[in-house]
């Protein structure tokens, strides 16, 4: 029984000291759906008994069939905190009953782009790890996400059942294992923290860790131990809880406190934790699974269990589960964790202001955010979409920071692109409704103020994917999401029936509204491309095509790598070209720019809105640039934005500044649609040495120069000994001993080569780091499997690009077949262009 | 020999619109059949007599050199000179297309000893004195009858010799000779054997073989034969090709196309797309699968559909309806709220269209051979007027359907501007059209933004985000507007576009500053000699070719 109404919720939305917005977040398969499902049945939506097993937040069919979670799905709750529990939460509260909005994310790396658009709504985070496991690579990227969101994190060790069923562990190990874990995320959270947010890390005494089994519906924290102890020893709660983590030992024959591991006369003293902690827990293991039954019912009353009849008969596992519930339930430790120890709306947005806005800091939207001010204009942020069960459909999914929304209200709604003052990407309408996400279904509230989360109906027409949302005309947009993946793999699709075109463009809208990440585009041959993170996004992606969004049968092409064209050397020559009319000559050279600066560029480091003069030191401290250089770029490219530099290294040439938009152009056209394979180029920095124009405006006009600027660039760029870069992924590959030579053996047929291997200590696991060209992933999960019997599993995430060894212009060389292997696909003469093509004699 | 069918890729389709192509032309009588041409020019001249033609009295055309555009607008304004049904002088163009222009000397003198023969035999001829023009250098495209120049020289009529795109020429009696090229039917014969259902298409050049090969190939090959009709009006020539309907074809029937590397193949790749096409080039004898060029089209459709401001290029003035064409052109882009141009620039090349870089996308009105425009090289796409309008429509499904020729298309537009007359179509035909409407409305049925308002932004497929419909002015909105024009204090008139303003706004070069400055006159001094090209005081230029170069 669903213990709490929609009134209720209304009701606590007004009051954001109240409200906690939270994340789960974790590595895949570290079980975070499972644990979800804790707090979903502490709220009474879903029986005690299904907990754990029924995944409550995993709403897709194939979600469910495959175990693991595709979308990120949110829920609210209410939740009401015992009076006593009151007192230790630092930030201000009004009364005792909290809502709880929740989101579980996806674990698996493809998929990470849900859980950025799951962050960027909540203020808190719970991070969960398998202590068998420990800290794997999608741990550790969600988690620097969430820090440079500024999102507090608290953390649940989970699987403990299986470190005491499967691995037997001692207390002392488990202990050990326990520390390993927390370091290990110390280590991560002190890399990425940001100093407004102040110490974030993890620690057990201050019950921001919990430990715990999903399956099994059991967790704890220190501070629920040391309130049954404190009572018993009659010290303060607190202070009980620092004893019980670490170096605390208590000498049971002289009832002291200790920090030595050894008393008096050298004899070694159980730690605090294992004595007072892991002990009861590991005595009921002990006794029911080795069917101690004159010793559990002892121990149950004790320990104050008491079971029902029909519980009585139970045994094994499904005894301990029941006992273990009643015992330490989950959904009770959680809960204090994250009312206690996560922030509120009104706490977070006061420092979460600064990095979540885009324009000045002290107007009015800003300070309607950092006070999370029901009653300041509206700035909602749309994170994601939502399908309704309306085919085509969605939901608007997104937190309002500040005033409120609610139904009929007229609104801006502000695009990516939107620029105040202007009116590009920007559209005034209504909300049709508002509606409360809840898991699987909706339902429908009147408005929702500031700190909330909320799914509006009747915008879905006018954003992509993301956006802001306002009711002030002075507003800046909220900051538009940074992904940590990008869609590197590209497939074709192409309908079997040619009538059916239309209903796949129609499904290659839905589908790129649907998913944060994905792309759906044409290309230059006619072809309808969708761009995914991964092999398994893509199939994701295109089995929701196929069967929801477009619902017409569809042919698919093998999977597609993006290429970047790039020069590794200074061109060979000065090249030149003239202009149709012969009369206009431009001189240029390429050069390879650092991977740095191009990684600088592409984050958006140094980016072509800076301040030149910024921009030239910056260039000249880091980069080694000259400054006079540095001073003259011209622009970035392609799309303005890319990796690749036009620099103007003329000096004192008439008429420069006229043909100046004219060879903008064409570089961003020339950058864009590189010479060797119409790829983007990459990391090229063109040098306009010399231009010579006819005296009279009419001979050097665009018309003239443009031409003659793009065939400049492809000519310096072939003399520049150009060649491919490729995109690389980073691999994480964790399995037993017995099943790495399986995993070399596939890696190296892959060109993949591995960086790093190391064994998780406590378990016979081990973890291999490698890199993979994305060219030579497709199958590799599958081939990886087969491999080592199932036992390898690989996470991997787009890394980097990596330089192609040889010239493509070289019959012969691989980079060569890529290149004609490109050529041909997109229909052009595999040949690549000679340069005489594009250079002119003098 | 069995002919290789290979598949090729780019390079079987790369389309010029001049194609070169040479051929040996031993007997110019007999390669043109310049006895029939002869003959039928004889039968046109009574209806010279008798028609209202643009051309004024012959002896104005005694200087062709002068005559320039300020001639036809003078035209124009004096009233038509009246027929004479006393016709002393017929002048008659002869155009050749480059490749062809060596014979044209030979054809000259022969169809004049033609003229002559029958001079003797028919009376009414005897009055006449036949005065033969060779026209060179079209300033289109050379398969397309070039009326402009020929009225230039204030010619009769017309004579086209060699490769043609068929297209109906709006206002001049026109005369074709083909020329027989020759051709290895018995090869034909044997690659057509690897296709036994197969409708030929094939190029005008060698309609003389046509029947020769129908007789050696199985009675499943279907012909598209050319038919000529001569206008019982005017005493024109024109020619159709008959070519089947969709429903007609079997899905499995293999279109060949004989003829050299033309256009023509990529019209036709594209009109019967779903079918299996081969091409058969006589000259190297080689036969090839050339790739469609639909779905490249269909890209191009794509970008068409996130244009904001459409150039119009006219690529014709000599094709019917082509006035008509343009007209309709820009009412779909008003009608959309999109912004045209028109531009009329000869021939086009690169150069010329990279001039017009505020344009998003330019639509060319061509004859259907010549629209098809491998715009890779050009800083903006070139789309044709089909394409445009399927872009224009966001709710048209694009079913591979392709259509090139002007009524075809604007049947087409009928059925996508709603309430907007369409120009140059018949009442009849307008209402054929239109009845066929509500097949296409029940297709999108999918669409669920049947119910949204109009600015709600699309989905565009080139950049896979949203687009916004914005609404750009046209001139004449503007000007409307503008009642009185806005004076500044300076005394400068400021005419305001906002369209114009906002791309003035996103260059980085603006033009020479207009403030006045605070400096004083300078006296005037005497500036330099001679054309842009080359002024008096300027070096000679290295390249002498250059000079005249572009």
């Amino acid at each position: 029984m669903v213990n709490f109404t929609i009134d209720q919720i209304r009701a606590l939305m007004d009051k954001p000291t109240n409200i906690r917005n939270m994340s789960v977040i974790a590595h895949v398969d570290h079980g975070k759906s499972t644990l979800t499902d804790s707090l979903v049945s502490k709220a009474g939506i879903i029986s005690t008994g299904k907990a754990g097993e029924a995944r409550f937040t995993d709403t897709r069919q194939d979600e469910q069939d495959r175990g693991i979670t595709i979308k990120s799905t949110a829920i609210s709750m209410y939740f009401e905190l015992p009076k006593e529990d009151l007192g230790d939460i630092a930030q201000k509260t009004e009364g005792s009953d909290f809502l709880i909005n929740l989101i579980d994310s996806p674990g698996h790396v493809d998929f990470s782009s849900e859980v950025t658009a799951a962050l960027r709504v909540t203020d808190g985070a719970l991070v969960v790890v398998d202590t068998i496991e420990g800290v794997c690579v999608q741990t550790e990227t969600v988690l620097r996400q969430a820090l440079t969101e500024r999102i507090k994190p608290v953390l649940v060790i989970n699987k403990v059942d299986r470190a005491l069923l499967e691995l037997q562990m001692t207390k002392e190990d488990l202990f050990q294992n326990f520390q390993r874990v927390i370091e290990n995320v110390n280590v991560i959270i002190s890399t990425y923290t940001d100093k407004t947010l102040g110490d974030v890390q993890v620690y057990p005494e201050k019950g921001t860790v919990a430990f715990g089994s999903g399956l099994h519906g059991w967790a704890f924290t220190l501070r629920q131990f040391a309130a049954r102890y404190a009572k018993k020893f009659g010290v303060d709660k607190n202070k009980m809880m620092l004893k019980l983590w670490g170096e605390n030992y208590f000498n049971p024959a002289t009832k002291k406190w200790t920090t030595k591991g050894a008393d008096a006369k050298g004899k070694p003293l159980e730690r605090a934790f294992c004595m007072f902690v892991l002990d009861p827990i590991f005595k009921l293991f002990d006794a029911i699974m080795n069917f101690k039954k004159d010793q559990i019912s002892m121990i149950l009353e004790k320990l104050e269990i008491p079971l029902k009849s029909d519980e009585k008969d139970l045994e094994g596992k499904a005894l301990l589960k029941n006992v273990m519930k009643k015992f330490l339930p989950a959904g009770e430790a959680l809960l204090e964790m994250i009312v206690i120890h996560l922030p509120s709306p009104a706490t977070a947005q006061r420092y979460r202001v600064d990095t979540l806005y885009e324009g000045p800091l002290d107007d009015e939207s800003a300070e309607g955010i950092r006070a999370c001010n029901p009653n300041a204009p509206l700035m909602l942020y749309v994170s994601k979409m939502v399908p309704t069960s309306d085919k085509g459909r969605f939901y608007a999914f997104g937190r309002v920071f500040s005033g409120t929304v609610r139904s009929g209200l007229k609104v801006r709604i502000q695009g990516p692109n939107y620029q105040p003052g202007k009116k590009e990407d920007l559209f005034v309408k209504s909300i049709q409704r508002t509606v409360l996400m809840m898991g699987r279904y909706v339902e429908a509230i009147d408005d929702c103020p500031a700190g909330n989360i909320v799914g509006l109906v009747g915008v879905d027409q006018f954003l992509l994917k993301s956006g802001t949302i306002s009711t002030s005309e002075t507003a800046h947009n909220l900051k538009v999401m940074k992904f940590s993946v990008s869609p590197v793999v590209r497939v074709a699709v192409e309908v079997k029936n040619a009538n059916d075109l239309p209903k796949l463009v129609e499904g290659l809208k839905r589908l790129s509204k649907s998913d944060p990440c994905v792309q759906c585009f044409t290309s230059d041959s006619g072809e309808h491309i969708v761009a995914g993170a991964g092999e398994l996004h893509l199939e994701i992606c295109l089995k929701d095509l196929e069967e929801d969004h477009a619902q017409v049968p569809l042919k698919t092409g093998d999977p597609v790598v993006q290429y970047r064209e790039t020069v590794t050397a200074q061109s060979s020559m000065t090249c030149l070209s003239k202009s149709p009319n012969k009369h206009n000559r431009i001189f240029m050279t390429a050069e390879p720019i650092s991977e740095e600066l191009s990684a600088d560029i592409e984050s958006g480091k140094i980016n072509p809105r800076d301040d030149f003069k910024v921009r030239a030191r910056m260039l000249a401290e880091e980069h080694g640039w000259d400054v006079t250089d540095a001073r003259k770029i011209w622009c970035f490219g392609p799309d303005t934005t890319g990796p690749n530099l036009l620099v103007d290294m003329t000096k004192g040439v008439q008429y420069l500044n006229e043909i100046k938009d004219s060879c903008v152009a064409a570089f961003q056209w020339a950058t864009k649609e590189g010479v060797l394979c119409e790829e983007h180029m990459r990391s090229i920095r063109f040098n306009v040495l010399d231009v010579t124009l006819h005296a009279d405006a009419i001979h050097r006009g665009g018309g003239q120069i443009m031409p003659t600027c793009r065939r400049v660039c492809y000519a310096s760029v072939l003399t520049a000994t150009p060649t491919l870069q490729e995109p690389v992924f980073l691999a994480e590959v964790q399995c037993p001993e017995s099943a790495m030579g399986g995993i070399y053996g596939v890696l190296n047929r892959r060109r993949g080569h591995v960086f790093a291997e190391e064994q998780r200590p406590g378990t016979p696991l081990y973890s291999v780091k490698a890199y993979i060209p994305v060219a030579d992933s497709f199958g590799f999960t599958t081939d990886l499997r087969a491999a080592t019997g199932g036992q390898a599993f690989p996470q991997m995430v787009f890394s980097h690009w990596q330089v192609m060894q040889g010239d493509a212009t070289q019959a012969g060389t691989k980079v060569n077949d890529v290149v004609k292997a490109t050529r041909k696909r997109k229909g052009l003469s595999e040949e690549v262009p000679a340069l005489d093509r594009y250079y002119d004699k003098l | 020999m069995s002919a290789a069918i290979a598949p090729t890729g780019e390079a079987a389709l790369v389309q010029t619109i001049d194609v070169p192509y040479r051929v040996e032309v031993a007997d110019p009588a007999a390669f043109f059949d310049l006895a029939n041409v002869a003959t039928s020019l004889a039968d046109l001249v009574p209806h010279l007599t008798t028609l209202a033609t643009l051309q004024s009295s012959p002896n104005d055309g005694s200087a062709p050199e002068q005559f320039t555009l300020e001639r036809r607008d003078g035209d124009a304004s004096q009233p038509q000179p009246q027929l004479r049904l006393d016709m002393k002088e017929c002048r008659v163009a002869l155009q050749f297309p480059d490749e062809l222009l060596f014979v044209s000397d030979a054809v000259v003198s022969a169809i004049s000893r033609f003229m002559d023969d029958l001079r003797v035999q028919r009376d009414s001829l005897q009055a006449i004195q036949f005065d033969f023009v060779i026209l060179a250098d079209t300033q289109y495209s050379a398969c397309c009858v070039d009326e402009v120049a020929a009225q230039h020289i204030a010619a009769n009529v017309l004579v086209h010799f060699g490769r043609s795109c068929l297209s109906q020429a709006s206002h001049m009696p026109v005369l074709f000779a083909f020329g027989n090229f020759p051709i290895d039917l018995d090869h034909v014969a044997r690659t057509l054997a690897d296709v036994p259902k197969a409708l030929v298409i094939y190029d005008v050049m060698y309609a003389h073989a046509m029947p020769a090969l129908a007789a050696k190939v199985a009675p499943t090959v279907r012909f598209a034969t050319i038919e000529r009709h001569v206008s019982s009006t005017n005493g024109s020539t024109n020619y159709t090709r008959n070519l089947p309907t969709k429903e007609e074809l079997d899905a499995d029937t293999t279109v060949v196309v004989i003829g050299p590397p033309s256009p023509l193949v990529s019209h036709y790749s594209l009109v019967f797309g779903q079918h299996s096409l081969l091409h058969y080039d006589p000259l190297s004898r080689e036969c090839s699968r050339p790739r469609s060029l639909l779905m490249k089209r269909y890209a191009l459709m794509t970008k068409a559909r996130d244009a904001d401001i459409i150039g119009i290029v006219v690529g014709t003035l000599g094709v019917a309806n082509y006035i008509d064409m343009i007209a309709n052109l820009k009412k779909l882009i008003k009608s959309h709220g999109k912004k045209y141009y028109t531009f009329v620039l000869g021939k086009l090349n690169v150069a010329k269209l990279a001039n017009f870089s505020e344009i998003d996308i330019f639509v060319l009105v061509a004859c259907p051979e010549s629209s098809l425009i491998d715009s890779k090289e050009f800083y903006r796409p070139v789309v044709t007027p089909f394409e445009l309008t399927m872009a224009l429509d966001m709710s048209s499904s694009w079913t591979g359907e392709y259509r090139l020729g002007f009524t075809d298309v604007m049947h087409h537009m009928v059925e996508h501007m709603g309430d907007e007359p369409v120009d140059g179509l018949d009442q009849s035909s307008t209402v054929a059209a239109s009845s066929s409407k509500p097949t296409t409305a029940a297709d999108a049925d999918s669409d669920t933004e049947s119910d949204a308002d109009p600015d709600q932004p699309y989905f565009s497929l080139v950049t896979g985000t949203f687009k916004s419909r914005t609404k750009v002015e046209n001139n004449e909105t503007i000007h409307a507007k503008i009642q009185d024009l806005t004076l500044y204090e300076s005394g400068q008139v400021a005419l305001v576009s906002p369209a114009a303003a906002r791309q003035l706004q996103t260059r980085e070069w603006r033009g020479l500053e207009m403030t006045p400055s605070a400096e004083k006159s300078l006296e005037v001094v005497e500036g330099r000699f001679g054309t842009a090209a080359g002024y008096a005081d300027e070096p000679e230029v290295e390249t002498g070719k250059g000079r005249r170069g572009g």
